[in-house]
């Protein structure tokens, strides 16, 4: 059983179509890049994410985002538009809070 | 669909700082946006100056990278020393044009390496291409392949990138994807520069292959001194980004006390409501 859960989930240096395919066919189901993020950038980003702020989902309180899932719409069109209108300044925001290392 | 509205460069004057002229747009990486490609399509202007686009941190950690890296001479021009392989080198053989193809992934994740643990600020402006694009911007294709984006350049104390124009239909003639293009941007991202020398030289006057063949005197570019003055000096200060009309003459000149060290790729323009693309 143990095995056979460990076969789901592939590890890789670099990511490839054949690792991309694996997973569209199911026959992994988590693809996996350890260190994809060098641990002591890691550390900073993780700071700059928390001094910039995290807000609650519209629809799921419990979890705390920066930015805006298009999940939380919840295909509400005055929602959807601030969505699209917030888009690439959410993008720019998350950006900012990763400097002074760029955006993994 | 949603299509890029381009404004006047004049509008551009008004609420942005200009330098070098009227044909210099000067912003920032959060303000770039699409109306200052459309200018620099419709020629209107000649550069888009992106000030600190990479900070300092970033700047000391990827230069050193690529020394470590190594910088060799391109295949066509032993003056100038390169970390990759720009598609202009494959002068349209065979053989060279596999090797192109061969080596374009690990040159990429290379340089992504050399960038640790800071990041590459040239995947974040391929980031930042696509979203300002109303129809985003993605790495150009050739013959069903994938090409090359990010060429290291370095350019040494006391020498001179001569005068030449980048136009991707010469490199790979007869190829509707060069073919089609409308306009051709080179983007620079500028790692090390020299505190004297290094700056920008570009010429309004677009010259036929045949004029720019008979003034290069065999050489990859003309001397500068055989041209008239620039009509746009621009000195891209560490961690800026220019994006130019790579089609009109340009130079670089001498850097006088330390190597000029970039990063750098074309882009390719074919319509307001056409991606852009972007290769080396």
């Amino acid at each position: 059983m143990l095995d056979a859960k460990r076969a789901e989930v592939r590890s890789v240096d670099k990511l490839t179509k054949e690792d991309l395919d694996a997973l569209i066919s199911h026959e992994i189901q988590v693809l996996r890049i350890p260190y994809f993020v060098p641990q002591s950038t890691c550390r900073e980003i993780s700071s700059g994410l928390k001094s910039t702020g995290y807000h609650d989902y519209r629809n799921a309180p419990q979890v705390g985002r920066i930015g805006m899932s298009y999940f939380e719409t919840a295909r509400d069109p005055e929602i959807v538009d601030h969505y699209f209108r917030t888009a690439l300044d959410n993008i720019d925001l998350l950006r900012s809070a990763c400097a002074p290392y760029a955006c993994p | 669909m949603e299509t890029a509205r381009c404004s006047s460069a004049r509008e551009y004057r008004h609420c942005e700082q200009a330098c070098g002229g009227d044909y210099v747009i000067r912003t920032n990486a959060s303000r770039l946006s699409a109306d200052h490609v459309c200018v620099l399509a419709k020629e209107e202007i000649r550069v888009i100056h992106v000030e600190a686009f990479a900070n300092e941190s970033a700047c000391n950690v990827i230069s050193t990278g690529q020394v470590d890296l190594g910088f060799k001479p391109y295949i066509n021009v032993d003056q100038v020393r390169r970390i990759g392989m720009a598609y202009y080198e494959t002068e349209n053989q065979l053989a060279l044009i596999d090797h192109y193809f061969a080596v374009a992934r690990e040159n990429q994740i290379a340089f992504r390496e050399a960038c640790q643990p800071v990041g590459s600020p040239l995947d974040t402006l391929r980031c930042l291409l696509d979203e300002i694009w109303p129809v985003g911007a993605n790495l150009q294709m050739l013959f069903g392949k994938k090409m090359f984006v990010g060429l290291s350049r370095m350019v040494e104390p006391d020498t001179t990138f001569l005068a030449h124009h980048d136009i991707f239909s010469e490199d790979a003639p007869g190829l509707e994807e060069a073919e089609s293009l409308l306009a051709q941007f080179a983007a620079n991202i500028y790692f090390q520069v020299p505190n004297k020398g290094g700056e920008l030289l570009m010429w309004h006057r677009s010259m036929s292959t045949e004029e720019f063949d008979e003034k290069r005197k065999g050489q990859y570019g003309i001397e500068i001194d055989d041209l008239p003055p620039p009509d746009v000096v621009v000195k891209p200060g560490r961690g800026d980004l220019l994006i130019f009309d790579s089609r009109k003459i340009h130079a670089v000149a001498s850097p006088r006390d330390q190597a000029r060290v970039a990063v750098s790729f074309f882009i390719g323009y074919r319509g307001d409501d056409q991606p852009l693309t972007y290769w080396s």
